[in-house]
């Protein structure tokens, strides 16, 4: 038990104080952000990363050392920038397909598009030059991330094709499938590992293990995509309560079912293979953040959705700054933090949510 | 302004479930639709919900077929009452009333929401239960919350519950899938006492699908009664529950008695028909029950 059933049900009942949990996570966001900007391989104050915030801002016209300036601009901000867009993506996805599958484990990772997404991106630096030959180069850095973003949308198409029947998508016929094509996609990836050579092998590990550190000049295009796909999907808050009383319930009050859940798939995808195309695979973002955040706030999606956009958002700054700083002065794939602490804590909020639910 | 289906048909692969129905539920009436497993009463009411669209005819509201009504729209003239649900996710029974003002969240002020809702409640028996979270309630309780949700859906903004009758923004409809299952007694009759009271009060068109015949036949204005897919009668509830019509129809002996204080209509089952051979009943073996003392008898 997280917190007694009283404060959680006191909570639910005034929004306003549901607003200020909100605020107080923003709040608290902000700090491990800069908190985070500080850690790493060269270790900058907290007062030295205000500063120059402040000078960057404009507020005060007194920077930081140079050194220390150049490792913030170059390194830290974009990467603390891409940590919270990515976060936000992943969360929030994962919020959005739990209700859409009106199902608490559903997550990108799980119905298949992440891998979906990776298995894009591997074909593409395995197969590339063989494929599409001189056409490889002349896609130049976009190559990897447009099949890996093509990945992403064949999945889902595919998903929302098989799963649809008599004009209706069956949302447990979906997450079936979405495994199977997970499990399809990771057999690919491994394929296309034993045919990979060294060189080619070392940045298929991006992939599958996921980094913050950045993939050359797709990554701003794709940001934009996610964060255009993050204040749509962060929208459909009360459609999503209606949905998880069921599809013919919500559109008996009044939801387009169909069309929604089309718009709300493709958005899904979108900002999952864009996420993938920046960062590689980092798992249970979009499984941890919604969760913690309903253990918080209770169930009500308007709160749920922004809050797992917080919430993931600081997850991954927070499994940032420790990949950074762990195994100092290397630095630990980001997925793997987030495997290692996600899992064991998935686990333990699965049987807290168990033992809550037999009451 | 009735809710209005024309010769309608529904088949999924070559099968039929519905076949040339007409039917019209009017504004005030209750409209009861009885028949056995299997006949179509669930399909019936979805395609009048607008959740699924016949295969052949239509289903008709203010002179437009329901493809044409937006989802939106039609949320605000029709609730409906679902058998009750699973939901993975902690809401609170308050929580899930209050989604049935999502078709009036633009417009709704929120203490017109919070009257209503807690009308409904009141009028659902669950005003004690309000905070308790829904995935631990009993299933007549998840019920009565549906009850509740379709309540506060069907009073729209003009429906306040001080309000008279209402014509204003055309008439309402209220659907119930078998509501009274998994309810216990008091709570059925409650139950279907608040579906009379809207129709009469305010003027909603109700339809109910119902197993039990003596509620038909008290709660009921009209009867549809349908067997494997066709509608079988449709009409004023004693002209329509003939005896030997539903004798034929549930293939159980049905019989008709006055209840001897109220004059009210009784329907009794005695068993079952076997193999078609029309009216010949199987009397329930007479040993079955204990004899009742005759000390009891005569108090």
């Amino acid at each position: 038990m997280s917190l007694p059933n009283a404060v959680r049900m006191s909570l639910t009942r005034f929004p306003s104080r549901t607003g200020l949990v909100l605020l107080v996570m923003a709040v608290i966001l902000l700090m491990t952000l800069v908190i985070s900007l500080g850690a790493g391989g060269a270790d900058i104050t907290t007062m030295d990363v205000l500063r120059h915030l402040a000078f960057r801002i404009g507020i005060s016209d007194q920077g930081i050392g140079d050194f220390n300036g150049r490792v913030l601009d170059a390194l830290r901000l974009p990467r603390i920038v891409r940590g919270l867009v990515i976060g936000a993506s992943l969360g929030l996805s994962g919020a959005v397909l739990q209700s859409l599958f009106r199902n608490p484990i559903a997550d990108p990772g799980i119905i298949g598009v992440s891998a979906s997404a990776a298995l894009g991106a591997v074909a593409m630096i395995v197969c590339g030059q063989m494929i599409l030959g001189s056409y490889y180069t002349a896609m130049g850095p976009y190559g990897v991330p447009v099949a890996a973003f093509g990945g992403a949308l064949l999945a889902t198409a595919v998903i929302r094709k098989l799963s649809r029947q008599d004009g209706h998508t069956d949302a447990a016929m979906m997450l079936l499938i979405g495994v199977a094509i997970s499990s399809i996609a990771w057999a690919g990836v491994g394929v296309f590992t034993y045919m990979a050579d060294d060189v080619q092998l070392r940045s298929l590990t991006f992939w599958q293990m996921g980094a913050l550190g950045g993939n050359g000049p797709a990554d701003v295009p794709a940001l934009i995509i996610m964060v255009l796909g993050v204040c749509y999907l962060v929208t459909l808050g009360q459609a999503m309560n209606l949905f998880l009383l069921g599809e013919a319930e919500a559109r008996h009050l009044g939801v387009e079912v169909e069309s929604l859940k089309q718009r709300a798939t493709m958005a899904v995808a979108l900002v999952v293979g864009a996420a993938v195309a920046v960062s590689g695979i980092i798992g249970f973002v979009g499984l941890m953040a919604p969760h913690l955040m309903r253990l918080v706030i209770g169930p009500d999606n308007r709160f749920v959705l922004p809050g797992s956009a917080l919430c993931g958002a600081w997850l991954l700054i927070g499994a940032d700054a420790i990949a950074r700083v762990i195994v100092l002065p290397a630095e630990l794939p980001i997925g793997l933090v987030t495997g290692m602490v996600g899992g064991p804590f998935f686990l333990v909020m699965l049987l807290q949510e168990r033992r809550r639910r037999r009451i | 302004m009735s809710l209005v289906l024309e010769q309608v048909g529904f088949s999924v692969r070559q099968h039929v479930l519905l076949a040339d129905i007409s039917l019209e539920v009017r504004p005030g009436e209750v409209l009861v639709v009885l028949g056995p497993n299997g006949a179509g009463k669930s399909t019936l009411l979805r395609l009048m919900a607008g959740e699924m669209a016949p295969t052949q005819g239509q289903v008709i509201l203010d002179q437009r077929p329901l493809s044409a009504w937006r989802a939106g729209e039609l949320a605000q003239r029709r609730s409906v009452m679902p058998q009750a649900s699973m939901l993975a996710f902690p809401f609170s029974v308050r929580d899930i009333v209050a989604l049935g003002r999502a078709p009036y969240r633009r417009i709704s002020p929120r203490r017109l929401d919070q009257e209503m809702i807690d009308r409904a409640l009141a009028l659902a028996d669950l005003t004690a239960m309000a905070n308790r979270a829904y995935p631990a309630l009993s299933g007549g309780e998840k019920q009565r919350v549906h009850l509740a949700r379709a309540l506060v859906q069907l009073w729209g903004m003009d429906m306040a519950p001080v309000a008279g009758k209402s014509e204003a923004g055309g008439h309402r409809f209220l659907l119930l899938d078998e509501p009274t299952a998994g309810l216990d007694i008091a709570h059925q009759h409650a139950l279907l006492g608040v579906a009379r009271q809207q129709a009469m009060d305010y003027g909603v068109g109700v339809l109910a699908i119902l197993h039990d015949f003596n509620q038909a036949a008290l709660y009921a204005d009209r009867v549809a009664i349908l067997k494997a897919g066709r509608l079988v009668i449709c009409a004023p509830t004693l002209q329509a529950m003939v005896p030997d019509i539903l004798s034929d129809v549930f293939q159980s002996p049905i019989r008709l008695i006055r209840d001897a204080v109220t004059q009210q209509p009784v329907f009794i089952s005695d068993g079952h028909i076997r193999d078609g051979q029309g009216g010949v009943g199987i009397s329930p073996p007479s040993s079955g029950l204990p004899p009742v003392p005759v000390h009891q008898a005569a108090q």
